[in-house]
């Protein structure tokens, strides 16, 4: 059983596979087992799912012209990288 | 097949947020189905055995229709409903099962450093009632100490001391 736990570094390092319906069966069993005896982990999953369900709200045009501007490099040069 | 369910208040799934239909008067509440793919999808419950890995705020027992399968530390069938809350897990219950598991690690310690470290945090976790945490971490530090078996068989008392407390009817079910 122990040797099975996820840590929390593990977790969110796949909380958007798990989101995504992504994870194996058993991982996702892993998953939720964490989520279950950790409330810090528990806390960043619902701040994740706040957080998709906030910017799944969003626009392009509830964008201001400077943030789109701002968005539009970040993403050109994350693409250089 | 009657089984349990841990929720989060309002009779909410903990994880797929949804909120179940409660029972109204003597009427149990309405079906709710699921296409069954064991972890992912499905009604997901738990027999006595399953109960310590899921504690959550409500308790409710639960009737599963159709093919029950297992899968890893609960049970899944295609459809279930609400037939009643579990009133006797309560702040109560959960400050009892954080003193049973306490005193069995106190008991590991007493013989095993190891242990010992492990108990700092379980007290401090029980005093705040965090009955899944505390089981989780009784469990861990009697794996550490005594191997996976050991860990198993506090997962054991952990399910009857609830099955006790709580009155689960676990014949012909």
């Amino acid at each position: 059983m122990s040797d099975q736990q996820l840590t929390c570094e593990e977790l969110v390092e796949i909380v958007t596979e798990y989101l995504d319906g992504g994870l194996s069966d058993a991982e996702r069993e892993r998953f939720e087992e964490h989520v279950v005896v950790c409330s810090g982990c528990a806390n960043y999953l619902d701040q994740i799912r706040m957080t998709i369900e906030i910017a799944g709200r969003v626009t392009v045009d509830d964008l201001m012209e400077e943030t789109k501007t701002e968005l539009l490099a970040a993403f050109k040069d994350w693409k250089r990288e | 097949m009657i089984a349990w369910k841990f929720l989060a208040p309002g009779a909410m799934g903990p994880f797929s947020r949804v909120t179940w239909p409660t029972p109204t008067g003597d009427a149990p509440g309405t079906w709710v189905e699921a296409q069954v793919h064991p972890c992912t999808s499905g009604i997901h419950a738990c027999e006595v055995s399953d109960l310590p890995y899921w504690l959550h705020a409500e308790l409710w027992e639960i009737e599963l229709d159709g093919p029950v399968s297992r899968a890893g530390h609960k049970i899944v069938a295609p459809r279930g409903r609400l037939l009643r809350r579990i009133e006797a897990w309560d702040r109560n219950s959960m400050i009892a099962f954080c003193q049973a598991c306490t005193v069995r690690i106190r008991e590991v310690a007493a013989r095993s450093e190891g242990a010992a470290e492990y108990l700092v945090d379980l007290e401090a976790d029980a005093h705040r009632s965090a009955a899944a945490t505390v089981g989780y971490i009784a469990a861990h530090a009697i794996g550490v100490v005594d191997g996976a078996e050991a860990a198993e068989c506090e997962r054991a008392a952990q399910a009857g001391f609830l099955s006790n407390r709580l009155g689960l009817d676990v014949a012909g079910r």
